[in-house]
């Protein structure tokens, strides 16, 4: 097992570094000046402004020599300053890590609460109303956008419960009912979606599944059928369901950048959409990168997980 | 000059006609549920176009006097905080919001499609390089990356196209790339390359038209999310800006001052749904028609 925490690791690494390529060279590869963007349609502004800020972000250098300083930054955890403000890009994504986190681990939790009965109800009344109508809820659930989702839920929060989302964020470990409070709602918009996507997804494990010589066996052997279902079946069915869970983490992530914002929760997603909005070009870097990596790390630790649910996977 | 080995693998054109035509006959008696996702999908480009003419209102014109008002039969959706008529802003919205979606995804699909082509082809280092770059394209959210080039290209329409259609290139190339791979394989284009037709014309005459279906497919599953990225973007202030309206930025106002008319936030969401809705059905429809295989992709 470590051998193989191991052998990812290094996996990871290529992939990192490929990730650092794309954000950095994505950046500078698009037509137009980074200088001129920033300063927008500003007419007045002089040549010298504009090399104060070419010199500031280091574009005057030769590309390559600016991707090796980025990965230097990165390599000691100094991000350098947000552009025009003397905050350290670090600290303000250290602060902005957990909560991302935060939202995402209520997501998960959620998402496998809600996808997996539903999936799994939909597949044992397979073709009657029951299944229908799951089915047609997860397609509504995929064609609705997060945003809207957000702010339907926000409005009806608010005419009902007078509730409005708080302007600091309270740790889980600090107050866990306040946090619950505070995150409950986003988690419960951002897993809508996904709920949609794994519900199918279930439902198509299950089917198969449930198709198998030794579910028939068990039933034949006169075990109940919710022992069945959940000792023989679910637990195989599992395995792509939590294959898709992490594919389905960087779409979380997309999710999550939106519901952060309507939200008002100081994550990586708000992060870097201020960092956009102030065309604060290392803290879009940063940010992206961050997001990116959490991705990695998630998708990591999923893959570890298998052999929990599966013990004939040996890792080597 | 056109070459035998051509001629014995190209049908004749008016026979692929009539076929293209019998198929969307088929298409409505097998798929009924995409044939009416199509219907719906119709009427609102139609709506979208002809805004000009159906809109009841100048969707830029501000009356005060007007604003927040309820739906009401002057106004069939109620007005925002300008007192502007929120149905003529979302069939004007329509227009900019599908135009930005269907384009980037024909855009970036045909990219895609094109570089997945080249890569199953000529294989090689062309084609690790390609396969590398997707993997990790693929760690990063299409909405981060797309907002990453917004970023680079300052929000416009130019910008949200061209970042629309980047962020789709992905799927296409690899969806395509195994297309091509198992056209590459067959015995037509060993032909082809026997009697020393040159690369671009294996690629175009031989490989291509066994990636049309996979292709078509993937231009109608990806529609529904290109319009929901667009609005997204839209919403976060980063896409076309106002005045000129679009759903996304509908909803960016909404957001802020809903207590005083709900409306202003529920029709815009709606509208958006119900057009992704008829999309994602559509999508499923022709996959479904042209190849169920691709299903789970």
């Amino acid at each position: 097992m470590s051998r193989y925490l191991v052998k990812r690791l290094l996996l990871a690494v290529p992939t990192v570094l490929g990730l650092t390529m794309l954000i950095f060279f994505t950046l500078r590869i698009l037509p137009g000046d980074i200088a001129l963007t920033i300063v927008g349609d500003d007419a007045n502004v002089s040549a010298e402004r504009l090399d104060e800020i070419r010199r500031t972000l280091h574009l005057d250098q030769p590309i390559w020599v600016q991707y090796l300083d980025w990965l230097r930054q990165l390599a000691s955890m100094d991000l350098g300053k947000s552009f025009g403000s003397d905050y350290p890009i670090a600290k303000r994504l250290l602060a902005a890590i957990p909560v991302t986190f935060n939202l995402a681990a209520y997501t998960l939790v959620l998402t496998v609460l809600m996808a997996v009965p539903l999936g799994a109800l939909s597949a044992i009344k397979r073709n009657s109303w029951v299944d229908y109508l799951c089915r047609c809820l997860a397609l509504i659930g995929l064609s609705t956008p997060s945003f809207w989702v957000g702010i339907i839920t926000l409005m009806v929060l608010a005419f009902s419960f007078n509730w409005m989302p708080q302007i600091t964020v309270v740790g889980f470990l600090e107050d866990p009912v306040t946090n619950f409070s505070q995150f409950i709602w986003p988690a419960l918009v951002l897993a809508a979606a996904q709920t949609a996507v794994l519900a199918r997804l279930t439902r198509s494990a299950l089917l198969e599944v449930l198709g198998e010589d030794y579910v028939r066996t068990a039933r034949a052997k006169g075990l109940r059928e919710n022992i069945v279902l959940l000792n023989h079946a679910l637990r195989n069915a599992l395995l792509p369901v939590v294959t898709l869970l992490g594919l389905q983490f960087a779409a979380l992530m997309e999710g999550a950048v939106i519901t952060e914002t309507v939200f008002g929760l100081p994550g990586l997603g708000s992060t870097l959409i201020q960092g956009i909005n102030a065309k604060d070009f290392p803290l879009i870097q940063s940010s992206v990168l961050f997001i990116g990596l959490l991705v990695i790390v998630i998708n990591l630790a999923i893959d570890l997980s298998y052999a929990w649910l599966d013990p004939r996977i040996k890792f080597d | 000059m056109t070459s035998r080995a051509d001629a014995l693998v190209q049908p004749a054109l008016p026979a692929a006609r009539l076929r293209r035509l019998g198929g969307l006959a088929a298409f409505v008696r097998r798929q009924p549920v995409g044939a009416a996702a199509l219907a719906v999908l119709l009427l609102i480009v139609l709506a979208a176009v002809l805004s000009p003419v159906i809109a009841p209102y100048d969707p830029y014109e501000n009356a005060l006097s007007q604003k927040w008002q309820s739906p009401s039969a002057a106004h069939w959706m109620g007005t925002d905080q300008y007192g502007r008529d929120t149905f003529s802003r979302i069939l004007w919205g329509a227009r900019y919001s599908l135009f930005l979606g269907f384009s980037a995804t024909v855009i970036g699909t045909t990219i895609g499609a094109f570089l997945g082509l080249l890569s199953a082809y000529h294989g090689g280092k062309f084609d690790l390089l390609m396969l590398r770059v997707v993997d990790v394209k693929q760690a990063m959210p299409t909405l981060v990356f797309t907002l990453l080039i917004v970023a680079g290209l300052g929000p416009s329409v130019f910008g949200v196209m061209i970042a629309l259609a980047v962020g789709l290139i992905a799927r296409p190339l690899r969806v395509i790339r195994s297309a091509a791979l198992a056209a590459r394989a067959m015995t037509y284009v060993d032909a082809a390359r026997a009697i020393g037709c040159p690369a671009w014309r294996i690629m175009l005459l031989h490989i291509a038209p066994a990636c049309i279906a996979p292709y078509i497919v993937l231009l109608s599953i990806s529609v529904g999310g290109a319009i929901v990225a667009e609005a997204s973007l839209g919403f976060l202030g980063l896409g076309v800006q106002p005045p000129t309206p679009t759903w996304g930025q509908i909803l960016t106002r909404a957001q802020q001052t809903f207590r005083q008319n709900p409306w202003v936030a529920i029709c815009p969401g709606l509208a958006i749904s119900l057009t992704v809705f008829a999309c994602n059905l559509l999508g499923d429809a022709v996959r479904d028609h042209l190849d169920p295989r691709l299903r789970g992709r």
